[in-house]
């Protein structure tokens, strides 16, 4: 066994020493048991991910070099060796950001599950995902990425079983299972090719891999299949919601970037002629986007309201991506910079404000018990902090300018603008055009959804005792949703200032950089500025007015057109607030209204009026279950050659030796 | 150094154009409507009335609100503010820095995302309405909005308005159908924005039906004052938007000097003024089944857009 590590580097000493610990943590939870568990581990886990932060941070300061690790052991076909680039290190920075959040308000909510999982297993299970996320990302050659990337779906498997009383939990962990599966088909089946064409298991000797079609498009879907694009997002739903509490988190702002680095590390880099790929990227990337959007606001469930919102950004940055495809093959390599950046900058700025709603939507469901926003209502007064994060973080969800999803989306604007006026086709162009417009209408729908959210959720009357004796969360959950909001909201508005950091990512996967500075003169500084001075101004100026005595502010119930004090019943539920949207898309959510009224007189005096709104997911009631049927009569077939008669068993291995023995006398 | 006051007396005198002009227009196009309708109808002055008396009168909120209520008078008008000062919605409006097109659209949508959450904070019934309706709406809108200025844009290859709503060049026929579309575009997406006729029917009494007014109708006093007051500003900006897009257009057969051109801006506003009371006056309100379908036509004229700028270039 050889080892080449170069020790005296201390980035790679800091992310070893992470490694190290979380390794640790993973035996140790073996072993360790008692009423503090969950605060030590999740004391090992901050740790790590502070290290691991200090490592990237280091690695920046230093930046333009990167690091081999290469060890004599052998999986089977090629050796265990890790490498570190800015374009991976940037990745690990998401990562380390969203543990650091996570790892501060995990114990509180693992209290919640108290008995109905065991500890042990979950916490070896989370480490060992957070490592297989680690070397997956640091992986150089596809046989260490393909196992790391199975460990990683295992875990991810075991940890949403973990709450396994549920049935929803058990059916959520089988349809992920599938879905894995079928990755790692796809993405085993492009590597093979990869490895016929180019006689390596290196990704680094796989130059322009995305130009080979075939095997791109293969890979494409394989770890689409993953990130959730459309039509494969089926399994998120389930998964995220029935995944305790850093495990849905983790997925939605971890997982899925994982992916997006594979694609930009197999298919962008070097890949010069995939405008065809561009096209798949951009239209799936499309779709998706209003799939999510427009599933989103259906929901009613917190977590899967937020885990479809994850679909529609996956999109976001897919479109990105493709963009930079399409610029590549053009050669504009300030569009192509501009289009790259805007994806690493989004997949940052997503990973961020999701983990702090997630983590918000987790504290609600261990303060009220419950997800379900038909339950939920009124919480604004009794958790202001948390409304207030919430608030921001959905914010930087739906691009609303200063916060950061605003930037990132805005350069993507600016991305397909640039494209729409340069000399590309005319398809190319009114392709862009097109995109602006379909954009703009995903992000309306965004904002109806987290309005609904945050509405439902925060504000009006309680719809519930529980949701009305609900207290504000504990102070650890209520700081990392703080650091969440605030970050995004310095981001957003020191975008430019921020821009100029991707510059050696971006020259890793470009061969020409750009100055982005002057390009990204995003105006938010004075904007930001100028709105905050009035916004003082204006609420100091309604004080004043409240406070003269001849006019002061009177609390009164609700006016409500004078019906008077209405129960929280009459209120607007989340149902009601989509209507208008889901019935406009009746045809594609499978919307329907089911109205009943019994009586004598039914029309004029009805005793019982049942009103009921179904919708039935559209993919698997129309694309996977014909297709798990198909595949059932298929096996139902083979199953009758399987009769369990001994008998014909041997009549079996009878024809089989004769066949053999007579191929054998031919040769 | 008189640089410096030139610019301080542009701003000084846009800023009460800012404060005089919205209420003032609406008082015109009541007055307008009353006349169609043969009526006398209320004096011009009467929204500065109206503004002053609820200014002055106590305020009384529900006791189910939280700070997001009270705070989004305060916001929204700041932000429409900002808007005002990026939007050349006049022609004399001073010069600002980064006036960037997709930022006064998200900026818009900004203020819609707390006057939505605003509407649900009470926890009314009515208010619940108003806010499906308005984010459907907007859902419907939103691309018509972006796809007008976005061609606009690419016609000029930049998202900076300050340059493309510039007169300093010459206006071929192509560029000036091309305004004439997107601003018959914009002038339908605003209709549908600021929830008049025939998508909601401003001076109804029947709060089942109504978007906007069904959205404020919590608030009182002062609160109400600054709602509506923010609510006229953006009446002004998105119909002096479209006004503006008119005189592009006709820039084409006639060209004129500067003060001619404030003097035209302010004259092609009335103008817009006068068909949204002629439209007022003669259309019905729509049902909200059919609401879709007259989108659809400001979503035609954006696509329309699209393809002028495409095919141009």
């Amino acid at each position: 066994m050889s080892f080449n590590l170069e020790l005296t580097s201390p980035p790679l000493m800091a992310i070893l020493s992470s490694l190290i610990i979380w390794t640790i943590g993973a035996l140790l939870s073996f072993v360790i048991k008692g009423r503090l568990i969950h605060q030590f581990f999740a004391a090992i886990l901050f740790a790590g991910a502070f290290l691991l932060g200090i490592a990237v941070v280091l690695f920046f300061q230093h930046n333009s070099f990167s690091l081999d690790f290469l060890s004599g052991f052998y999986f089977a076909l090629a050796p265990l060796s890790l490498h570190l680039d800015a374009l991976n290190c940037f990745f690990l920075g998401i990562l380390s950001v969203t543990i650091c959040l996570l790892s501060i308000s995990l114990p509180k909510y693992l209290h919640y599950y108290k008995e109905r999982f065991n500890a042990g297993i979950y916490w070896h299970c989370l480490f060992a995902f957070i490592l297989s996320l680690v070397f997956t990302l640091l992986s150089v050659n596809a046989i260490c990425f393909l196992i790391f990337w199975e460990i990683m779906s295992l875990t991810v498997m075991m940890l949403i079983a973990s709450d396994h009383i549920r049935q929803r939990a058990k059916h959520a962990a089988l349809s992920y299972l599938a879905m894995t599966i079928i990755s790692s088909v796809l993405i085993t089946g492009a590597f093979l090719i990869y490895y016929f064409h180019y006689k390596s298991w290196n990704f680094s000797d796989w130059t322009s891999a995305g130009s080979l079609l075939m095997p791109a498009l293969l890979l494409f879907f394989g770890l689409g299949v993953k990130c959730g694009i459309w039509p494969f997002q089926i399994w998120m739903a389930h998964a995220q919601s029935e995944a305790p509490a850093p495990v849905t988190a983790l997925m939605s702002a971890v997982m899925k970037k994982v992916s997006i680095y594979a694609i930009i590390r197999l298919l962008i880099i070097n890949n010069d002629s995939g405008v065809v790929l561009a096209y798949v990227i951009l239209a799936f990337g499309t779709v998706s986007l209003v799939w999510g959007s427009l599933f989103a606001l259906l929901e009613r469930d917190l977590k899967r309201l937020l885990s479809f919102s994850t679909v529609e950004n996956i999109g976001l940055i897919l479109i990105a991506l493709g963009l930079c495809l399409m610029a590549r093959h053009l050669h504009c390599w300030d569009l192509a910079n501009l289009a790259l950046t805007a994806a690493l900058f989004h997949s940052f700025s997503h990973a961020l404000s999701k983990t702090g709603l997630f983590i918000g939507a987790n504290g609600i469901e261990a303060v009220t018990y419950t997800r379900d926003l038909s339950f939920l209502g009124g919480l604004a007064g009794k958790m202001p902090w948390t409304t207030a994060c919430f608030l921001i973080n959905s914010m930087a969800i739906i691009a609303l300018p200063p916060a950061s999803g605003f930037a990132s989306k805005w350069m993507i604007y600016q991305g397909l603008f640039q494209l729409a006026t340069s000399h590309a086709q005319v398809v190319d162009r009114s392709i862009a055009l097109i995109i602006v417009g379909i954009m703009s209408f995903a992000g309306a729908l965004a904002l109806a959804c987290y309005t609904k959210a945050i509405g439902i959720c925060f504000l009006g009357r309680s719809r519930s005792d529980v949701a009305g004796r609900a207290g504000e969360l504990l102070k650890t959950s209520m700081a990392a949703q703080f650091v969440a909001a605030s970050a995004s909201l310095i981001l957003g508005v020191c975008a430019p200032y921020i821009v100029r950091l991707f510059q050696p990512v971006c020259l890793i996967v470009l061969p020409k950089g750009a100055d982005l500075h002057s390009v990204v003169a995003l105006p938010l500084f004075t904007t930001v500025l100028l709105s905050l001075i009035f916004v003082g101004s204006v609420l100091v100026l309604l004080n004043k007015l409240s406070l003269r005595p001849r006019a002061r502010l009177k609390k009164y119930i609700t006016w409500d057109c004078g019906y008077g004090d209405l129960p929280a019943r009459a209120e607007e539920t989340g149902a009601s607030f989509s209507e208008s949207i889901a019935r406009i898309f009746a045809p594609i959510l499978q919307y329907r209204m089911i109205t009943e009224i019994q009586g004598k007189d039914r029309r004029h005096f009805p005793e019982v009026i049942k009103f009921e709104t179904v919708t039935s997911p559209l993919l698997e009631e129309g694309l996977y279950r014909p297709t798990l049927k198909i595949i059932q009569i298929l096996s139902r077939g083979i199953a009758a050659l399987q009769t369990g008669s001994i008998h014909l068993y041997l009549v079996y291995v009878f024809i089989t030796l004769v066949v053999l023995v007579s191929i054998g006398i031919r040769l | 150094m008189s640089e410096f006051f030139l610019t301080t007396g542009k701003w000084l005198s846009f800023g009460l154009f800012i404060f005089f002009l919205p209420p003032l227009m609406v008082g015109v196009l009541t007055k307008c409507k009353a006349r169609l309708q043969n009526r006398i109808g209320a004096p011009i002055f009467q929204p500065f009335y109206d503004l002053g008396k609820l200014w002055r009168k106590g305020e009384t909120v529900s006791q189910t609100t939280s700070w997001i209520f009270r705070g989004t008078a305060a916001i929204n008008f700041s932000v429409m503010l900002v808007i005002s000062m990026l939007l050349p919605w006049l022609s004399f409006k001073p010069y600002f820095a980064h006036a960037d097109l997709i930022l006064v659209i998200y900026l818009f949508a900004l203020t819609r995302f707390f006057s939505v959450l605003a509407a649900l904070d009470a926890g009314s019934a009515f208010g619940g309405f108003g806010a499906s309706r308005e984010v459907t709406l907007a859902m419907l809108v939103e691309p018509a909005i972006m796809l007008c200025l976005a061609s606009l844009g690419c016609l000029y290859s930049t998202t900076d308005l300050n340059t493309i709503f510039t007169y300093d060049r010459v206006c071929t026929a192509t560029q000036s159908a091309l305004w004439l579309l997107a601003g018959t575009g914009l002038f339908l997406s605003s209709l549908v924005e600021l929830s008049r006729m025939p998508i909601d029917d401003p001076t109804t009494h029947l709060e089942l039906t109504m978007i906007h007014e069904a959205m404020i109708l919590e608030n009182s006093g002062p609160n109400l004052a600054l709602t509506e007051f923010t609510h006229y500003l953006k009446m002004a900006v998105m119909w002096g938007l479209s006004a503006q897009c008119f005189l592009h257009a006709l820039c084409y057969f006639v060209t004129i000097n500067e003060f001619g051109r404030s003097l035209a801006s302010l004259i092609m506003l009335l103008v817009v003024l006068i068909i949204v009371a002629l439209i007022e006056g003669t259309a019905v309100k729509l049902q909200w089944k059919k609401v879709p379908e007259f989108i659809a036509f400001a979503i035609a004229m954006s696509l329309l857009c699209v393809f002028v700028v495409i095919a141009k270039s």
